[in-house]
């Protein structure tokens, strides 16, 4: 490139941002750079692209760049000014501020928007349109009874589902014959509208919309062929609509976006296209990854490289739907010549697999009803691997799925960029022995986490064998949870402090604090040195941290019950400290949300209630349903075994959080069977205890550990065990992951052979613990530490 | 605020006791939150806004001279402001100082900074 090339970016988006990064690599004197900014969307932090892209933030959330990061890199920014003209022979752009500039090279990143069909009766009130799925909320909070969803795509179905989850009637109109055509063949559609109809969602296909009607607001839906769909809601997720206007008017080729060649070249001399306002190949992308491959192109055009030419983004995509897995990806309807398809389909069991092959090599590949290998698949098209490599994931019949022999330089974790090359320098030189560690090594896993299982593969090649997720509780000083134990048992240690000086944890990173204050804490019955330095701020201020800071307030009400009284104060609580929301747990308890910092103690004086616990790896609650009291089916007193329960375990600390669930029947109304502890009466006054169950990221009903014959057992069996975990739990360790791991027979072995001593042995050190906890909301009268709960401390 | 003489801005902002050892303190600084820390490296001082996602430092978790947010775990080197598991701009770090018992921080280093703390999504 010639010195001090003019280059003009039109848009200030993701596109025209990244372009912008692009050109500043050959440093600030290789061009002088004019870019134009919608004032709609600032200027987009590109440190943060993974995490818009793996959805953990939204645009609005992204930080803007201050206009000195332009000035110091000689950018000229046009913020708010609009080009209003380009005139493709002078080469010269003209914005709304009246400025004329001149240009050697034109970039158009001007985006897109939502499409909006033009059918009467749009601009009603209770007509929705959305892209992303922020807007859902919106459309959400509306709350609709009877909804019609415009377009069957990925994100209508999930605007459906959304719709659907919150009790709306809902159907989905589509024009085209088959739900997600874009990401589906047929066969896959159709397997997938029945999946969809199952859920209780209407679907109307080959279904042209005619006209919203109603009087000011949406009434109904009028169909071409006359069904009338009645309808409080309309949402509309028709696709996006480049903004190809300006270049149309300026007498570039347009067709749905900007018409740009396999450099990103448009039909002018000079000017190019990047983003959602290109269309290559007859394609417009509406997604971050293939703008950045544009941009990435077309910046190496103008900066004089010669870049390999643009042929197109592999696109994948994932169905959020509950019950309903589709994966997608890369071209699966095998359009192009020579295209060949491996099908395998169950119409039984609900699963449809297809892989297309081009010049024997993957191009495309859909998983409907069976994730199996998905990871897998995805990036073995996106290297176009050998078709042999994955025609046993369609065909394979016990759906185990082999590790696929990837390149190095294929992409293992999408959101931020990580290569399998770069996950085996962190094995072999880096030392990461567990999909964990290659993760603080890399950041590979850290988004979405999809990618986890093919890291775990690339660990097992690498080190030639089946890898050990070892759990250490100080990974700095690879000390497990067991060792830690040995340390503090076999020197009599009292704080964290001594510990970090006899084996070094916890001094030069604070990630195991918290563990090795929970293992001093329960090997010395709670007698040890409490150290609050080595609590998370949960545990130094006992709330829940919050997103903007403040904390929530979560009091005891044991069993689920509570009183007038109570729910008095904790109304005027909330009024008084000006809590953002007051909301029932899904543990029957109360959360008051959003109180200061400096508030709390006063708040807990004026609610004059223990604390639940319900920000720490502790005993969390018993949930219980109404048994023998109120319900005509009980047969045992659910309730008060429930609060008996809670009285005997509340201000314990445990290895992992723990919660707990009493039943007063096999209705199971409490839940018990999918809590880490849970109790079911059943007939003759007996009842069942159920331990290492989970309703939560992870599901797995509880096993049976006893039948025993009376409420008194029942408590007894449950302190036995409660007490065995927090022996041997490793930190972090939920029950559902511990009961599996040391196995339901050497447990029973501990805590049922009640001739052997130990359960008895394991109840009285549970005594001892008891006896020296206490209700931390008391340190709202002698604080702990010095400011424990002030806000801003400074002194005049 | 007392005015400190020397170079810089040096503003006194709290007593060192006020402060536990090994913990952080939010003081404020010309409406600016400063997170103050008591390392055992000695007391360090930086912007109480973390780079990630606006989450308070000073409630964070300290070993060394190294402070993880409360929030989602990002570790902050406080010499640098370097942050060490992301690839997130460095946050802010002021001088400070420790004299008969009180606490100051350079305050000079606050013209860099835009938008006032209370702002930027922090909560007290």
């Amino acid at each position: 490139m010639s010195k001090r090339s003019k280059v003009v970016v039109i848009g200030n988006g993701i596109a025209g941002a990244a372009f912008v990064d692009e050109l500043l690599t050959e440093g600030p004197e290789g061009a002088s750079i004019t870019l134009y900014g919608d004032e709609k969307v600032g200027t987009y932090d590109r440190v943060r692209l993974s995490e818009y892209m793996a959805g953990t933030v939204g645009l609005e959330e992204l930080g803007l760049r201050p206009k000195e990061w332009y000035e110091e890199r000689g950018i000229d920014l046009r913020l708010g000014v609009k080009v209003i003209g380009v005139d493709t022979r002078s080469r010269e752009v003209m914005g709304s501020d009246g400025d004329w500039v001149a240009y050697d090279r034109l970039i158009f990143a001007t985006g897109s928007q939502s499409f909006v069909p033009p059918i009467p009766g749009h601009d009603k009130e209770g007509v929705f349109v959305f892209r992303t799925v922020e807007d859902v909320e919106q459309i959400l909070e509306a709350a609709p009874k009877k909804a019609v969803v415009i377009g069957g795509g990925l994100l209508g179905l999930e605007a459906a589902w959304g719709l659907v989850a919150r009790g709306a009637e809902v159907t989905v109109v589509d024009r085209a014959g088959h739900l997600m055509n874009q990401q589906l063949d047929k066969a896959a559609g159709v397997m997938l509208r029945k999946k969809i109809a199952e859920l209780g969602v209407g679907i109307r296909l080959e279904a042209l919309t005619e006209e919203i009607s109603g009087n000011g607001k949406v009434e109904d839906v009028r169909l071409q062929d006359g069904e009338k769909l009645p309808a409080d809601m309309v949402v509309i997720c028709a696709g996006i609509r480049s903004n190809a206007k300006l270049a149309h008017e300026c007498g570039i080729e347009t067709n749905h976006g900007i018409i740009v060649d396999d450099y990103l070249r448009t039909s002018a001399p000079e000017v190019y296209a990047v983003g959602e306002c290109a269309e290559h190949n007859g394609v417009v992308y509406g997604l971050v990854a293939p703008a950045l491959e544009q941009v990435r192109v077309a910046a190496e055009c103008i900066l004089g490289r010669e870049p390999a030419p643009y042929h197109g983004s592999m696109t994948s995509a994932t169905l959020k739907v509950m019950g309903v897995d589709v994966t997608s990806a890369g071209d699966v309807y095998g359009s192009k010549e020579g295209s060949e398809a491996i099908v395998s389909s169950n119409p039984l069991k609900g699963t449809y697999k297809k892989v297309v092959v081009r010049d024997g090599r993957l191009v495309g590949a859909i998983l409907l009803g069976d994730k199996t290998g998905a990871p897998h698949l995805l990036a073995a098209v996106r290297r176009e691997a050998p078709a042999d490599e994955v025609v046993e994931l369609v065909l394979g019949s016990n759906g185990e799925v082999k590790a696929l022999q990837l390149p190095n330089e294929a992409q293992v974790c999408d959101c931020n960029g990580v290569s399998k090359g770069q996950i085996l320098v962190a094995i072999t030189k880096k030392g990461a022995t567990s999909v964990a560690e290659v993760g603080t090594a890399t950041r590979a896993g850290a988004g979405c986490g999809g990618c986890k299982p093919v890291i775990k593969d690339v660990l097992e090649e690498a080190t030639g064998g089946a890898v050990e997720e070892k759990s250490y509780l100080c990974p700095c000083m690879k000390l497990t949870t067991e060792d830690v134990r040995g340390i503090v048992k076999e020197r009599g240690i009292r704080s964290v402090n001594s510990l970090g000086e006899a084996c070094g944890a916890g001094k030069a990173c604070s990630d195991c604090k918290v563990g090795l204050t929970y293992v001093v804490s329960e090997v010395n019955a709670n007698r040890h040195e409490e150290e609050r330095h080595a609590r998370h701020i949960n545990d130094r201020v006992h709330g829940n941290i919050q997103n903007d800071g403040t904390f929530s307030i979560v009091p005891r009400t044991r069993g689920g019950v509570t009183t007038a009284h109570e729910l008095r104060r904790i109304a005027d609580v909330a009024e008084k400290y000006d809590a953002r929301m007051i909301k029932i747990t899904g543990s029957q308890r109360l959360d008051i949300l959003g109180v200061k910092k400096e508030d709390l103690p006063n708040a807990w004086e004026d609610l004059g209630m223990p604390s639940g616990f319900a920000y720490g790896k502790a005993f969390r609650q018993v949930k219980t349903c109404v048994g023998t009291d109120f319900c005509r089916f009980g047969v045992g007193d659910s309730t008060t075994l429930g609060i008996e329960m809670e009285k005997s375990f509340e201000n314990l600390y445990t290895p992992a959080k723990v919660k707990m669930a009493a039943s007063g029947c096999p209705r199971n109304c409490a839940e018990a069977t999918v809590k880490d502890v849970g109790v079911v009466a059943i007939e003759g006054g007996r009842w069942q205890v159920w331990i290492g169950g989970a309703a939560g990221m992870d599901v797995r009903k509880g096993d049976l550990l006893a039948t025993v014959d009376s409420q008194e057992e029942a408590i007894k069996v449950t302190q036995a065990f409660f007490q065995y975990y927090r022996e041997n739990g490793r930190w972090k360790e939920r029950t559902y992951d511990f009961v599996p791991r040391v196995g339901l027979e050497e447990i029973r072995k501990h805590v049922l052979d009640e001739e052997s001593g130990e359960p008895e042995r394991l109840r009285e050190r549970l005594r001892a613990a008891k006896e020296a906890s206490f209700d931390p909301w008391q340190e709202r009268v002698k604080n702990k530490t010095k400011n424990q709960f002030a806000g801003v401390i400074n002194d005049t | 605020m007392t005015r400190k003489n020397g170079p810089g801005h040096w503003v006194r902002v709290c007593r060192d006791a006020d402060v536990p050892f090994l913990e952080g303190r939010r003081v404020e600084v010309g409406g600016f939150y400063v997170g103050v820390f008591n390392t055992e490296e000695g007391f360090f001082a930086a912007y109480d806004v973390c780079p990630h996602r606006g989450g308070p430092l000073s409630d964070g978790d300290l070993a060394g001279t190294i402070v993880a947010c409360p929030l989602h775990g990002r570790k902050i080197e406080l010499k640098t402001g370097k942050v060490l598991n992301d690839n997130l701009s460095c946050t802010f770090t002021f001088p400070v100082r420790v004299e008969d018992g009180s606490v100051f921080v350079d305050a000079e280093a606050l013209t860099a900074l835009k938008a006032p703390a209370r702002e930027a999504g922090s909560a007290a």
